[in-house]
């Protein structure tokens, strides 16, 4: 490994440890940056999430009209389905690209113009000023973007099924139908969802040098290795879960 | 004030530079001017000094650094800019130090504006007020005057390189021969991460190493003649 | 009253970036339908935007065919469905899953990339320095990537799908006990041309909306008077946000609108 990656998976680590302490996370930071997190994201999760749930509710009930010409047993699945599986894995790509093409941008800005050279000659500790309330709010901002966005999901599902089938929405939700493992499983798969998109965006950032071009070098490597991250992540959990449950 | 005092320092810079073994010492209120080609080394050696680049850390003087890109926080303000280095560097009584030394370059009025609301020239300004105002042992200076015009630089120069008994040594990256060179005591001439000289501004005038920078004879016809479109 | 100014001042941004995208898309078939498109460039730039985005392509497709075999699994679980799990595994990876979340990854890797190279042009005035040569960009440097994006999704689509039941097939038969055989045979009796048909209209409609946000975004610094690195990184996650954005709506557009085979 280079000096240079050395020092970039030291601010990486620096930055982790300082948000998982709170005494050494600055707390005005970690409320501003998940304010960018949560507040500014959430119309594009809803969005995103909801067209999907569209999409998916809308097949649902056409395929078990055909094969089954029976349409009750979809409000649980698709519930399930949204906890499990496409609400955490729809919010883990919008904070991608939504969220950590900005972080990058503004970590490689402060990287390219010396910014966070200068902080740590100055003694001012740039890994927890900058990178943990960025760190700490994603993961926890993953987190609350999830289950908003399992909100979106059923309404979704409902106003689909209600207006394409005119099943009504008390016969369509399913609270009973979720499991305290499932929701554990969104919980993890947003969290990992926020630190794969931080540790992404802030690697790519902190390698960039040489102005414009670089910062935008540098969002495209953080979405990209988000992306990427979030369904490798997503698909090795769920089998993990899998044969975890399996009798 | 303590006398900056290294001996063979070596560092590694992107793209394979590897600089020195140097050895340099620099008294107190002493300016070294470290000059060469783009790629020389100028500004690993001041990040080197600075404990910045990968090196063995060559002094423990308290380093106070101006940037080539000022490299200011956009977010805060510019006095917010220069208290969060006093206070991170228990400066004494932090934020009276930040006001006083913007106020020192020239930025009284300007305290609470943002970065971006600046100009070059006062960005610079404001990034040589935080080099000032945590009271540095050694004072780094990486091409203060790049993109400047004549008069923010005679400006810059002359508030940087303020003499004094209780000056610190200066180290300060250029490739202005004209404006600031002839400001400092001693000049290293650097090639490919080596010193290729180190004497006076008036002996680098006289020495070949001093051919680097002057017009090239052989271009000096051809560059008469050429004509417009070429 | 703040709040509805908020919303107002938001809805109205919205519809303006939505109106630069329709008469973006309309310009470009005008440049298309006079042939105004630099035939060289395109086929240069859908060159380099495929092998480009190749391993993310299939990186992605063994990660979405891990998310389709689970899925499909759950069920067959559930339910003893078997005999339908390749179906179900074929419908998810050529129609549903398998073109949406290749898109969000196309968005990613070619929609960044677009914007991003767009944006320093017309940071660093290589838009104005083409047209001081007598060149119009658009139809030089914008529509090619604009087509190239296209033409790349069309390209991706029926491996990369097959990688995703592939993988998918794999998967299920290595942790769920579910046999490849069945699962083939499942596909070849269940499936449909109309299923492959949805898939691909999907993704040349992904491609078109990716290639416009991005192309829209990359463009658009050159009308602003930030043109700093900063800028150039809003630019990317605008044209990131609005890919992504336009590829989710467009897929349940087309969902709706595409009925059941």
């Amino acid at each position: 490994m280079s000096a240079h990656a050395a020092t970039r998976v030291a601010s990486l680590s620096d930055a982790t440890r300082a948000a998982l302490i709170p005494w050494r996370l600055p707390w005005r930071a970690f409320v501003q940056r998940l304010d960018e997190v949560v507040p500014r994201s959430l119309p594009l999760v809803v969005v995103t999430v909801a067209a999907v749930g569209v999409a998916l509710a809308d097949q649902a009930a056409r395929q078990a009209l055909r094969l089954l010409g029976d349409q009750s047993f979809i409000g649980p699945e698709f519930l399930v389905l949204g906890v499990e599986e496409f609400g955490p894995l729809v919010v883990a790509l919008t904070l991608s690209q939504r969220v950590g093409a900005g972080f990058a941008a503004e970590v490689a800005t402060l990287q390219s113009e010396d910014t966070l050279d200068a902080m740590a000659l100055f003694g001012e500790r740039p890994a927890e000023r900058v990178l943990a309330p960025m760190a700490a709010a994603l993961v926890v901002g993953a987190v609350a973007l999830g289950l908003l966005g399992l909100v979106a999901w059923e309404l979704a599902g409902m106003a689909t099924l209600l207006l394409r089938s005119g099943i009504s929405p008390f016969t369509f939700f399913h609270p009973e139908a979720i499991r305290g493992d499932g929701v554990a499983l969104l919980v993890l798969k947003c969290a990992a969802a926020g630190a794969i998109v931080f540790a992404t965006a802030t690697h790519a950032g902190l390698a960039a040098r040489g102005g414009a071009l670089a910062v935008g070098r540098a969002a495209t490597r953080a979405v990209v290795g988000g992306v990427l991250g979030c369904l490798l992540c997503s698909a090795a959990l769920d089998m993990i879960w899998f044969v975890a449950r399996a009798p | 004030m303590r006398a900056l005092h290294v001996d063979g320092l070596t560092a590694r810079g992107r793209g394979g530079l590897v600089l020195g073994p140097l050895s340099l010492h620099v008294e107190p209120g002493e300016v070294l001017a470290v000059v060469g080609s783009t790629g020389a080394g100028k500004s690993l050696l001041l990040a080197a000094l600075a404990g910045l680049a990968p090196a063995d850390r060559a002094h423990d003087l308290l380093v106070g650094m101006v940037f080539q890109s000022a490299a200011l926080d956009d977010a805060v303000s510019a006095f917010d800019n220069v208290a969060r280095a006093t206070r991170a560097r228990a400066t004494p009584l932090p934020e009276v130090a930040a006001r006083d030394a913007l106020i020192a370059v020239g930025l009284g009025d300007a305290l609470h504006l943002l970065p971006r609301q600046l100009s070059g020239g006062m960005r610079r300004r404001v990034a040589l007020a935080r080099a000032l105002a945590v009271l540095p042992e050694l004072l780094l200076l990486d091409d203060p005057t790049a993109g400047l015009d004549p008069r923010t630089t005679r400006e810059v120069v002359a508030l940087a390189l303020r003499k004094g008994p209780d000056a610190p040594p200066v180290v300060l990256a250029t490739n202005d021969l004209d404006g600031v060179v002839p400001r400092a005591d001693r000049v290293l001439v650097l090639e490919r991460g080596r010193a290729a000289f180190i004497g006076t501004p008036a002996e680098l005038a006289q020495h070949e190493v001093a051919r680097a920078f002057a017009p090239r004879p052989d271009l000096a016809p051809r560059l008469a003649e050429a004509r417009w479109p070429f | 009253m703040a709040v509805l100014a908020a919303v107002g001042v938001a809805v109205e941004r919205r519809a303006e970036e939505i109106g630069a995208l329709v008469l973006s898309a309309r310009r470009a078939l005008a440049a298309g339908g006079r042939l105004r498109i630099d035939a060289v460039e395109t086929l240069r730039q859908t060159d380099r935007l495929f092998f480009d985005a190749l391993p993310l392509v299939l990186v992605a497709g063994v990660a979405v065919g891990g998310v389709v075999a689970m899925q499909g699994l759950s069920y067959v679980t559930r339910y003893s469905a078997g005999e339908v799990f390749g179906w179900a595994a074929a419908m998810s990876a050529y129609r549903d899953v398998g073109p949406l979340l290749l898109g969000c990854g196309l968005a990613a890797r070619i929609g960044a990339r677009n914007t991003a190279e767009l944006a320093v042009m017309a940071a660093r005035e290589r838009l104005d320095a083409v047209r001081a040569l007598g060149l119009d960009p658009e139809p030089t440097v914008v529509w090619p990537r604009l087509v190239g994006t296209v033409l790349c999704s069309l390209l991706f689509w029926a491996p990369a799908c097959t990688l995703v039941l592939g993988v998918a097939f794999v998967v299920a038969s290595l942790i769920g006990d579910q046999r490849v055989a069945t699962s083939v045979w499942s596909v070849v009796s269940y499936a449909h041309a109309g299923t492959l048909l949805n898939g691909l209209v999907r993704m040349v409609a992904f491609g078109l909306i990716v290639g416009l946000s991005s192309c829209h975004a990359g463009v658009s610094v050159a009308t602003s008077d930030d043109r700093s690195a900063g800028a150039i990184g809003r630019a990317v996650y605008a044209g990131s946000v609005l890919s992504l954005a336009g590829v989710v709506v467009t897929n349940a557009v087309v969902s709706l609108l595409g009925g059941a085979e």
